[in-house]
């Protein structure tokens, strides 16, 4: 009778097997002494603590012995591979699985393969990805909308960017639905405020319509028209999309725009990536830290007045910020042009078919590998205990 | 991500401890001016921010729009009330869109209900009259998130389901039961957590902690542990452990391995159903006795719970009346000691919490 029913019948979890785990980072070490050297490597080396460090300290940071988590490891090839064995005596139970096999630098292009030949059970699949992987029959798991695309004018070494007109004529010049609907294929959505609407409940108060005729008029006004250079991550594929998809809008307003690659060249752990000083906007991507508004937000305001808002008076935002206060946080910043938000991109994550149990993790939480079992199909090892 | 879930997790302990008791029954309410207190406040404040920036010589004509995943009904209650509030402040409400509205000179008022990550939040734009083209003035407030819901209407084919929310925390628990003690009827609430069994006695209308006692443990527990109450017995039962004594007095319970080992919980055989959680009741219906099982998702969907009637012991049960749905999967389903009753743990997706419900099979002949 078991096997004429259909693959998703199981209900109870079972225990064992191991869980395929492809991501793009390489690491070289999980030494809390080595630092990361890019975002990718900070968030998969965040991923792989999550597993292995029993718990989270309130500033973030990992504490404990390593192995006091769910898993821990027993095989570490820098760069290339890990294998993670589920620890028996965690705090809050055994993993389902029985081990993890972790394998570093893998591109998309192989991810998407491999997920597709089942030779990986899990793998972070880029936004714009997601709806042809999904129409390709893929398992595609896709979060809330938690990683904000902005454009940040660069009003420290821009002249340029330091005329407010300038920077509301390219604001209201973008066609952020066309982002959406053709870059990321419908993969995401428009941004008008710092939060998403799920997270404040009060981002449809912020507009994202595009308006050509009033960026034409603004740019009209302005003389003499500067020639602008937009900035993006050279080894980032959407942001290069989203570049050439805003100087397209632009120039369509008339303004006089060049889209740049540039290379990473922050410091370690700098809020926002420096940028060269010939550039007047640069796309920033900023992943919220916590679902909680107020959290959010003033993440993000730390980036920014330590970045482009440097020297601006901020206004004050008080510990028990209300939903009125966060509106008008953003309100303030935003009314400058200084920082124009763009898109929300959720997290995509591509799953096989065994795969049960992932729930896809909010902002500021793991990936819930200690809860994930695997569906073989057969009863084998359905009733194994730790 | 454990100490930001713990957080919010509090948070939400806070926003339950306040409104167990009371919030349910007022959104339940029939009476669509009928709100909870902590929503009359925040309808409250709204108007006085409203009222603040609007004079109430000329009327509002009040829209109003509901983004949240409140029930057309329960936003209509808000509105409602927003008004009632409004018309307390001396202000004339016009329809909107009405002639009448526009010869009066309204005041334009967007009023929407939208939600956040914590609460639902109230937004009234006001437009302004004599500078059409100014931006709205924006008045904010919250209100606490309180799960409206309205019992689920079965049909009876034959068996009909009901359920009644007895409890609901945001951390784990295994089992409850509900505790008729003198003088009160149902003054007793145990609680069965995986760490800890708490007992909360009713008292002016709310469940206050009375007391707690831990259960020891010497290995972890499995991760998809379970355990339950037996009141009759007088046992509490997880893997490794059996507390014993009556859970009206805890004091007198003490926990440690079980003499007997714990025996595998009895299963129906339902087709299609083989590894969901089920149980056989007491009750009868025709020639069967009532079964009750949960759905064949995966613990990050929402679930239901269908009746079946098990006529042989030989032969699968069949599925008998409409399932009834629920918000999230269900962790675990045990017979009550009323005959055509169990208890099912639900752990609602929408709201993370875990749920406690007494769910009753009704036989329609």
């Amino acid at each position: 009778m078991l096997a004429a029913l259909p693959a998703r019948t199981a209900r109870r979890p079972r225990y064992g097997g191991t869980l395929h785990v492809e991501i793009s980072a390489t690491l070289a070490s999980l030494d809390p002494a080595v630092e990361v050297s890019t975002p990718e490597e900070a968030a998969a080396k965040s991923q792989i603590d999550g597993l292995i460090y029993d718990h989270r300290d309130a500033d973030g940071t990992f504490s404990g012995e390593q192995g006091s988590g769910p898993f821990r490891v027993t095989t570490w090839e820098p760069g290339k591979h890990a294998t993670l064995e589920a620890n028996d005596n965690f705090r809050e139970g055994r993993p389902f699985v029985d081990s993890i096999e972790l394998t570093m630098g893998v591109s998309t292009h192989d991810r998407l393969l491999d997920l597709q030949l089942n030779k990986a059970d899990l793998a972070e699949i880029p936004p714009q990805e997601a709806r042809s992987a999904s129409e390709r029959g893929m398992r595609v798991s896709i979060s809330k909308p938690d990683e904000l695309l902005a454009l940040v004018f660069n009003t420290a070494d821009s002249a340029a960017s330091r005329k407010a007109s300038v920077r509301q004529a390219v604001a209201q010049s973008i066609d952020r639905a066309a982002v959406v609907n053709f870059i990321l294929q419908k993969t995401g959505e428009s941004a008008g405020g710092l939060l998403p609407q799920w997270s404040s409940g009060t981002a449809f108060l912020f507009p994202t319509t595009t308006d050509p005729a009033r960026a034409k008029e603004l740019w009209s006004q302005i003389s003499p028209a500067p020639k602008l250079v937009l900035g993006y991550h050279s080894a980032d594929p959407l942001e290069q999309s989203v570049a050439e998809r805003i100087v397209v809008n632009a120039k369509e307003a008339g303004i006089s725009i060049t889209a740049e690659a540039i290379q990473n060249s922050a410091p370690k752990n700098a809020p926002v990536r420096s940028q060269a000083s010939h550039v007047d906007v640069t796309l920033l991507r900023w992943r919220m830290p916590s679902p909680h508004p107020k959290d959010a937000l003033r993440d993000i305001l730390l980036l920014l007045y330590a970045g482009p808002l440097a020297g601006v008076n901020s206004t004050p935002f008080p510990d028990s910020a209300s939903p009125q206060d966060i509106y008008n946080q953003q309100r303030a910043i935003l009314d400058k042009f200084t920082v124009v938000p763009l898109v929300w991109l959720p997290q995509v994550y591509g799953l096989s078919a065994r795969v049960r149990d992932w729930t896809v993790p909010s902002p500021a939480e793991q990936w819930p590998l200690a809860d994930v079992w695997l569906d073989t199909g057969t009863d084998a090892g359905a009733d194994k205990q730790p | 991500m454990r100490p930001s879930r713990r957080l919010h997790l509090q948070f939400q302990a806070v926003l339950l401890a306040i409104c167990f008791v009371v919030c349910p029954r007022a959104v339940l309410a029939q009476n669509s001016a009928q709100l909870p207190p902590q929503w009359n406040d925040a309808v409250g404040q709204l108007a006085d921010k409203i009222a603040a920036d609007v004079s109430p010589l000329h009327p509002l004509s009040l829209e109003a729009k509901n983004m949240s995943s409140l029930s057309p009904t329960e936003a209509t209650s808000v509105r409602s009330a927003l008004e009632s509030e409004l018309k307390n402040r001396s202000f004339r409400i016009a329809p909107a869109d009405s002639a009448a509205a526009t010869a009066q000179s309204a005041t334009p008022v967007q009023f929407t209900l939208a939600e956040s990550a914590e609460d639902y939040v109230l937004v009234a734009e006001i437009e302004s009259t004599s500078e059409p083209d100014s931006r709205p003035q924006i008045a904010i407030v919250s209100a606490p998130k309180v799960t409206p819901g309205i019992a689920d209407q079965q049909s009876n084919e034959f068996l009909s389901l009901d359920k009644r929310l007895i409890w609901q925390q945001p951390g784990k628990f295994l089992d409850f039961a509900l505790l008729a003690g003198p003088p009160e009827f149902y003054s007793i609430l145990a609680i069965l957590e995986p760490e800890r069994l708490v007992a909360y006695r009713s008292s002016d209308s709310q469940w206050k902690m009375r007391k707690a006692v831990a259960i020891p443990h010497s290995k972890p527990w499995p991760r998809d542990l379970q355990g339950t109450i037996s009141v009759e017995n007088k046992i509490v039962s997880l893997p490794g452990v059996q507390c014993i004594g009556d859970v009206l007095d805890l004091d007198k319970i003490s926990c440690a391995p079980p003499r007997v080992l714990n025996g595998a919980r009895t299963t129906v055989d339902i087709p299609g159903r083989e590894r969901s959680l089920n149980v056989e009741l007491f009750a009868r219906c025709g020639s069967g006795s009532v079964v009750l099982a949960s759905g064949t998702g995966d613990w990050t969907q929402p679930d239901s719970i269908q009746g079946y009637v098990h006529a042989e012991a030989d032969r699968p049960a069949t599925a008998s009346g409409t399932p009834m749905d629920l918000d999230g999967p269900v962790t675990a389903l045990w017979a009550e000691s009323r005959e055509n009753a169990a208890r099912a743990i639900v752990r609602n997706l929408k709201t993370g919490n875990y749920e406690g419900y007494i769910v009753t099979a009704t036989c329609s002949h």
